[in-house]
């Protein structure tokens, strides 16, 4: 069976996603804030693997590290490993559970986390709020959800 | 986990597979450690905010629909009741700055009397804040004003409480401002009730600043109010900063550092007001001062 790629239906969701990375919360609740580019990159890596290239990834990374006044390189970095791994496991990945693929997805999150504890440690930059800790078990949440919406929408789009 | 299960890897995804993601993570490593030490992003930033400042403008604009949601529906009742208000809270300044118009006067006739510096008061214009806040440890934030409407770097912004920050990087159209709760962030302020100066530092942190390197013996109360000193020139004199909360000994022992509660509601509005840039004025002469008094003298 040959999928029919969904361009605009792609470029959409992470360009949603990249919004809601910038949207402006309260203190506490913005520490909370799910990675959702990731998790929408993670589907796209997942779904058709051949659009979403390392390269593309990183360049969203690097556009997100300039609007996000990040330090250059550092959400390029978060994003291209997290597509990175999936990209290896891709072929496993997409036969787990849904809830599992949520749990490794959580587990891939708290890494992701560590990682920017050690990059703000080695900048010298403030520390990562506690509450950041939280943001993976909602990610874990939302993965479910995020997966059907999508798969929702790409299936409707392809079976025009 | 099935990564042990090699079966379904797929041909030629061994050690070379990793090679791709190395790249790029050394790419991004490289990327880091150049802008950390010659902090280029600034620089590409300003080229690229033509491309930026719609993404700001856009990631704004769910607040700023939301706020003008409650005002379309708030009720007349709502609105009259306001306005009562808000009335009433207009007599109450009105009474205020008479009376700041008679101190005033009196103390520019004194200022001519000893022939010291013309205080200027800073003229101001309202900004519109592009409430984007992605990185919760940095107390940055994005106006709507740039180098076209004359935003200069160093220009300061305060709200209806206080000392909000300074204008950062400038662009055509926008604006970065750096928050006086960014830890990068330093004010020059005095105690109103003692004149003690000291530096107040960010921390990260919306609610807390930090005044450090006190002694004992410096005359800092808990409740003491803190204003801008205009040491350095580059903030205006007499702005409030914030109020000292509570005191914390230093890892060090050997001085105490004070927690301060910044005035500026940094979360809430929409609008800002930016200082324009005060004109640089040449240092009072003393000797001068004294000598007018004495002439003064009947």
């Amino acid at each position: 069976m040959i999928r029919r790629d969904t361009p605009v239906l792609r470029w959409l969701s992470m360009a949603t996603a990249f919004l809601f990375m910038l949207l402006p919360f309260p203190d506490w609740l913005s520490a909370l804030r799910p990675f959702l580019l990731a998790l929408v990159v993670a589907y796209w890596v997942l779904e058709t693997s051949q659009k979403m290239g390392l390269g593309r990834v990183f360049l969203i990374g690097l556009v997100l590290d300039f609007a996000s006044f990040s330090i250059l390189g550092e959400q390029a970095l978060r994003l291209v490993l997290i597509a990175g791994v999936l990209h290896l496991m891709r072929s496993q990945f997409r036969f787990y559970p849904v809830w599992q693929q949520s749990g490794f997805l959580m587990l891939m999150l708290y890494a992701d986390l560590a990682l920017l504890w050690l990059i703000h440690l080695s900048q010298g930059l403030p520390m990562v709020q506690a509450e950041v800790w939280g943001s993976p078990v909602l990610a874990f949440l939302i993965w479910p959800w995020l997966y059907m919406l999508l798969d929702n929408l790409r299936l409707r789009n392809r079976s025009r | 986990m099935a990564s042990d299960n090699r079966i379904s890897h797929r041909i030629g995804s061994g050690l070379g597979a990793w090679l791709p993601i190395l790249f790029y993570a050394i790419a991004a490593l490289c990327l880091m450690a150049i802008d950390a030490r010659f902090s280029m992003s600034g620089e590409i930033r300003s080229r690229t905010s033509v491309l930026a400042s719609p993404v700001w403008w856009l990631a704004s604009r769910p607040q700023a629909l939301w706020q003008g949601g409650v005002a379309a529906l708030s009720t007349n009742d709502g609105l009259r009741q306001r306005i009562k208000v808000l009335e009433k809270e207009k007599l109450k300044t009105d009474l205020v700055l008479q009376q700041m118009l008679a101190v005033q006067s009196e103390n520019t006739q004194l200022r001519k009397l000893l022939k010291g510096q013309q205080q200027v008061a800073p003229t101001a214009r309202v900004v519109e804040l592009l409430n984007i806040n992605p990185e919760p440890s940095q107390k940055r934030f994005v106006i709507s004003e740039g180098a076209r409407q004359n935003v200069r770097t160093g220009q300061v912004l305060i709200d209806a409480n206080g000392l909000v920050g300074q204008v950062a990087e400038v662009y055509p159209t926008s604006a970065v401002v750096i928050g006086i709760t960014d830890a990068d962030h330093a004010v020059p302020v005095m105690v109103a009730r003692s004149g003690f100066r000291g530096v107040l530092f960010g921390q990260g942190s919306d609610s807390r600043l930090s005044l450090a390197n006190l002694t004992p013996s410096d005359d800092v109360r808990a409740g003491d109010i803190l204003l801008t000193s205009g040491i350095g020139g580059r903030f205006p004199p007499g702005i409030p900063v914030g109020q000292v909360k509570a005191f914390r000994q230093d890892p060090s022992l050997t001085f105490i550092s004070a927690q301060v509660q910044p005035f500026a509601r940094l979360r809430y509005g929409r609008h800002l007001l930016l200082l324009e840039a005060l004109p640089v004025l040449a240092p009072a002469a003393p000797v001068a001062a004294l000598q007018a008094v004495k002439e003064n003298k009947p």
